[in-house]
């Protein structure tokens, strides 16, 4: 059990998130619980809504609030040794703590590259700014660290790069110089949030690649989000499976590709054509939609859409998390009734 | 065997835009966005028309609609006779957009969000003098639910709809004059995976039902698989392979292709890391390199592909491939 612990880096339990808005309440989050194993992947899928850029939001504490706040549960970060750890959900979102934590322990990258550097500063400003911040680097220093940190990600002619402004850089080059800032300080954690969902496929592969050699050189867990089943197959040793803000299963990456427990995930998972085969028959679709965000369920959000509903069960109480399996769990009442008896 | 009736045929396109510097506005250059591209598409088949950004495909595509005038090359369109649409005039071109029409990526850039769904899916069956008042909204009932939307919906505006829902109202649009060829432009990579699949199945539904004809532009190589007949691969404006789909992706027989193939995620965690990652980036189609354009790039690259540019040769029975080396490569498939 301690072995275990000591692997764990960083633990969300029972996560939860509102946006009080004036129309409603968003339930953003649902008691969302997950793991980040240190030095591994966890991949987080989901369609549009599901609540999972939220979740890597509120690990951050860069939730837009207001609207958004976190109104239970914790997200706890261990220490090098596993004894010690932060809340990071107590911390004040403006102080001096979790400024600690950005960018040195826990850093992250966007989607799109474009909107998330400055467009009024060279890249390599950009890059030192946090080891000036953080590692009290003079500016020259910064600037070489910057220089070998391009470098380090791949980009040609970084001595050159360095003083180039966004807009200059290609989509492809503008990712990795994005991965180059959230690496500056060596975090122990990386964030990406859909990191190549922007590029080309023939790039997508390239960036991949790199995050995969980066991990392997400095060590860091990654939480990838994505809503891309190929890539969480690709990169991710532990999956979460998100619904409507609610974690419907989590386990091992082989656990949930050979053996998918919970509907939606089935589901989702024959919605995809496939790249190996051509099948004549039609694709599994799910019916209906996503439901209205300020939708309230007393039981499963799913229980609509799902092919395997118990209308008296799943309609009535919230489905219970299930461990079926060693680290696999689902919530479910499927499983409920197999775990009974 | 029925005899294949070609109902497009594309050749030798060409579409070119200036680019101009100085206070005299002077040519300096062209970005060719699309240079010498060939294939056709035989009634009743779905054509794939795949490449990474800036290869070219949707300016081939909105080409063939005369969404734009292509710079060269021929278009034929057979409709009874053939006519080639870059030499259409006004009428002619009327005609032929009853019979061609579009769908678009992004269900909320492509609607016009004040104008209700009876208007949308309406305008061209009264600009046309299709149909007007009762039979006009008779009409669009009917394209609504083929389509899978309620037509007792007809008087919401576009904002009442979902992604998906949206798309059901382009589909419908397109559909309304009864169209012979479908130019779909990405049509689901702007949705969520569970809605892809029912946009997916209504396209092939609606083309089993109505006899359609389908350009499917895409990115998205399993979506291809699905759903076309036949692959045409695009690389920086140029055509690199035409094939069956199925021989395509069992047996590639460009070094794009095969990369292309090989770089998509596979989802299934045991074939994690066995892929060809390709260096450098995909060429500015202003500057594109000599020779064959993919040979920067290309893992197999010899003296020959700097300075000539490769024909396209007949590999086997209806497969193209513009590669020097075509004949002797052993390509890998998915």
């Amino acid at each position: 059990m301690d072995q275990q612990k000591a692997n764990v880096l960083l633990e969300a339990k029972d996560l939860k998130v509102d946006f009080i808005l004036d129309e409603g309440t968003v339930r953003a989050v649902n008691n969302v619980s997950l793991t980040v194993k240190r030095g591994k992947t966890l991949g987080m899928i989901g369609e549009s809504g599901c609540g999972k850029s939220v979740t890597a939001q509120s690990i951050l504490r860069v939730v837009p609030s207001p609207p958004g706040r976190i109104v239970g549960g914790s997200i706890l970060l261990y220490a090098m040794n596993g004894d010690a750890s932060v809340d990071i959900a107590s911390l004040d979102p403006k102080g001096k703590a979790i400024r600690e934590i950005r960018g040195r322990e826990i850093s992250m990258i966007f989607q799109e590259p474009m909107t998330s550097f400055s467009p009024v500063h060279t890249v390599g400003n950009q890059i030192g700014e946090a080891l000036i911040l953080h590692r009290r680097f003079s500016s020259e220093k910064a600037r070489q660290e910057s220089i070998s940190a391009l470098a380090r990600v791949g980009i040609p002619k970084p001595e050159q790069r360095v003083d180039e402004y966004p807009y200059q850089l290609s989509g492809g080059m503008r990712q990795r110089a994005m991965i180059a800032m959230a690496l500056s300080c060596s975090p122990r954690l990386l964030i990406a949030d859909e990191p190549t969902t922007a590029l080309d496929v023939t790039i997508q592969a390239q960036i991949l690649e790199l995050l995969r050699k980066l991990q392997d050189e400095e060590g860091m867990a990654m939480l990838i989000i994505t809503h891309n089943l190929g890539i969480v197959a690709e990169m991710a040793e532990d999956v979460v499976v998100m619904y409507f803000g609610y974690a419907v299963e989590y386990g091992d990456v082989n656990q949930i590709f050979e053996a998918p427990l919970h509907p939606y995930t089935r589901c989702l998972w024959d919605a995809i054509p496939s790249i190996d085969k051509k099948s004549d028959r039609e694709l599994t679709t799910i019916k209906g939609n996503v439901p209205d965000p300020f939708s309230e369920f007393a039981g499963c959000p799913f229980f609509e859409r799902c092919p395997e509903a118990m209308p008296e069960r799943c309609e009535l109480s919230p489905p219970p998390l299930v461990e079926v399996v060693a680290g696999h769990r689902v919530r479910c009442f499927l499983y409920e009734v197999k775990a009974n008896g | 065997m029925v005899e294949k009736q070609v109902l497009l045929e594309v050749s030798e396109l060409r579409k070119y835009y200036p680019i101009s510097r100085g206070i005299f506005r002077r040519v300096a250059g062209y970005v060719k966005a699309v240079d010498g591209v060939s294939f056709s598409v035989n009634q009743g088949e779905v054509v794939g028309l795949i490449g990474e950004s800036g290869c070219g495909k949707t300016t081939t595509g909105r080409c063939i609609l005369r969404a734009i005038t292509p710079t060269s090359g021929s278009i034929l369109f057979h409709n009874g006779k053939a006519q080639d649409v870059t030499a259409m005039n006004r009428d002619e071109l009327r005609d032929y957009r009853r019979n061609a029409q579009m769908i678009f990526q992004d269900p909320y850039s492509s609607l016009n969000p004040r104008m209700s769904v009876l208007e949308i899916v309406g305008e061209a069956l009264y600009v046309n003098g299709v149909a007007r008042g009762r039979a006009l909204e008779d009409r669009v009932r009917v394209l609504m639910s083929q389509v899978g939307l309620k037509p007792e919906h007809m008087r919401r505006f576009p904002h009442a709809f979902s992604g998906g829902q949206r798309q059901r109202i382009g589909i419908a649009r397109a559909l309304a004059l009864e169209p012979k060829l479908i130019v779909a432009d990405e049509p689901t990579s702007a949705l969520d995976v569970s809605i892809q699949a029912q946009i997916i199945n209504l396209l092939q539904n609606l083309q089993k039902t109505l006899g359609l004809t389908y350009l499917l532009i895409a990115h998205d190589l399993s979506v291809i698989r699905h759903f076309s007949n036949r692959v045409v691969v695009l690389y920086v404006g140029q055509a690199c392979e035409v094939s069956d789909t199925e021989e395509l992706f069992r047996a590639p027989r460009h070094p794009y292709t095969e990369a292309l193939l090989s770089a998509v995620p596979k989802p299934d965690p045991k074939r994690r890391g066995n892929r060809i990652v390709l260096g450098g980036e995909v060429p500015d189609p202003a500057a594109a390199p000599l020779g064959c354009k993919f040979h920067p790039r290309c893992p197999y690259s010899q003296e020959v592909c700097r300075t000539e540019l490769p024909p396209m040769i007949e590999v086997s029975e209806d497969h193209f491939a513009s590669c020097h080396f075509s004949e002797t490569l052993k390509l890998r498939a998915v």
